[in-house]
């Protein structure tokens, strides 16, 4: 699997986890790496730069199993920009799958 | 690697974050890594899935829109101006809050970084001074007259202004170490606890020990 086509499409992702329900770090990367499989070590910075730029907040949630646990959560600007990636994400593998079919069409 | 020794490689890369960041930072880490292991992997393997320390720090800097490259050029310009600048806030802090927290044992702190500053600053010219008198003999012994003037006026001036920039970067490397024990010293002037010197003096070696600058960066 292209490493490229994986990292570009990594920030939607994540985003779009984040946006169904609040969630903590570990949860977050296990299912992420269920729908693309990529390397823990590239997804909690990208938490972390998400964050800052305002697009996710986090909060500590009491947990049973050891010390509080930090959460995130979308925020509206967040959400609006996801749903631009998502958008933008959309047009552009229709284009290029247009592209590949029509490619094919000519063999 | 373990778990220890992660987190203080990574504490040590974020070091040019503040405090309460690193602290925040490090500590979910610490938490995913516990995760890991209730889950029952090995440390190792919970600290192998991050991949590598260096690169996962630079990752984290770039959300903070630092530039860790900018550690590794020899931009002498900017490398000085962002010293004196450093200098100069650290200045202006320590006789801002010193008009506000007169004390005699906070003050003591400040006194004996000053001091400590200006016998460096003398120390650190004699090495610079013997060079200098080297050179100058030597250029004296090779080059016909006026060559030689202008050749030993220049080593001189590149000699003033190479123990001016180490001199400069000593002091701001002691005042950061120094602003670790003074901050402290402010602490506890505000508090008005009674916190033994010892600790004080306990954090200012802690904090020198940690503070290395990390050069085989890359």
């Amino acid at each position: 699997m292209n490493s490229q086509f994986k990292k570009g499409v990594l920030e939607l992702v994540v985003m779009i986890v984040v946006s169904q329900h609040d969630i903590y770090g570990y949860e977050l990367v296990k299912q992420v790496c269920e729908v693309v499989q990529v390397n823990e070590g590239t997804i909690y910075p990208l938490l972390k730069r998400m964050t800052n730029e305002k697009y996710f907040e986090t909060y500590l949630r009491e947990s049973t199993e050891g010390p509080p646990r930090k959460y995130y959560r979308i925020t509206p600007l967040g959400l609006e920009a996801m749903n631009q990636l998502k958008y933008d994400w959309l047009q552009f593998s229709r284009q290029i799958n247009q592209f590949i079919e029509g490619d094919c069409d000519h063999d | 690697m373990t778990k220890q020794e992660f987190l203080t490689r990574l504490k040590m890369k974020l070091s040019v974050l503040s405090t309460d960041e690193i602290t925040d930072i490090i500590d979910e880490y610490s938490e995913i890594i516990d995760e890991k292991i209730n889950e029952g992997k090995t440390e190792q393997q919970a600290v192998h899935d991050f991949g590598n320390v260096d690169e996962l720090a630079r990752e984290i800097l770039k959300a903070y829109k630092i530039d860790d490259q900018f550690t590794e050029k020899e931009d002498w310009s900017r490398q000085l101006s962002s010293i004196l600048n450093d200098v100069a806030s650290f200045l202006t802090r320590i006789f801002g809050d010193l008009f506000e927290h007169m004390n005699e044992r906070g003050f003591s702190n400040i006194i004996s970084t000053i001091i400590t500053a200006i016998l460096l600053c003398i120390f650190l010219r004699i090495p610079f001074w013997i060079i200098e008198v080297l050179g100058d003999i030597l250029l004296s012994i090779l080059l016909p007259g006026l060559l030689e003037g202008l050749v030993v006026g220049a080593w001189n001036i590149l000699c003033d202004i190479g123990y001016l920039v180490f001199a400069i970067g000593v002091i701001v490397n002691l005042v950061k170490t120094g602003e670790v024990s003074l901050k402290k010293g402010f602490h506890s002037m505000k508090q008005e606890d009674n916190t033994p010197k010892q600790i004080i003096d306990a954090d200012y070696t802690e904090k020198e020990s940690s503070e290395n600058p990390d050069d085989s960066d890359l």
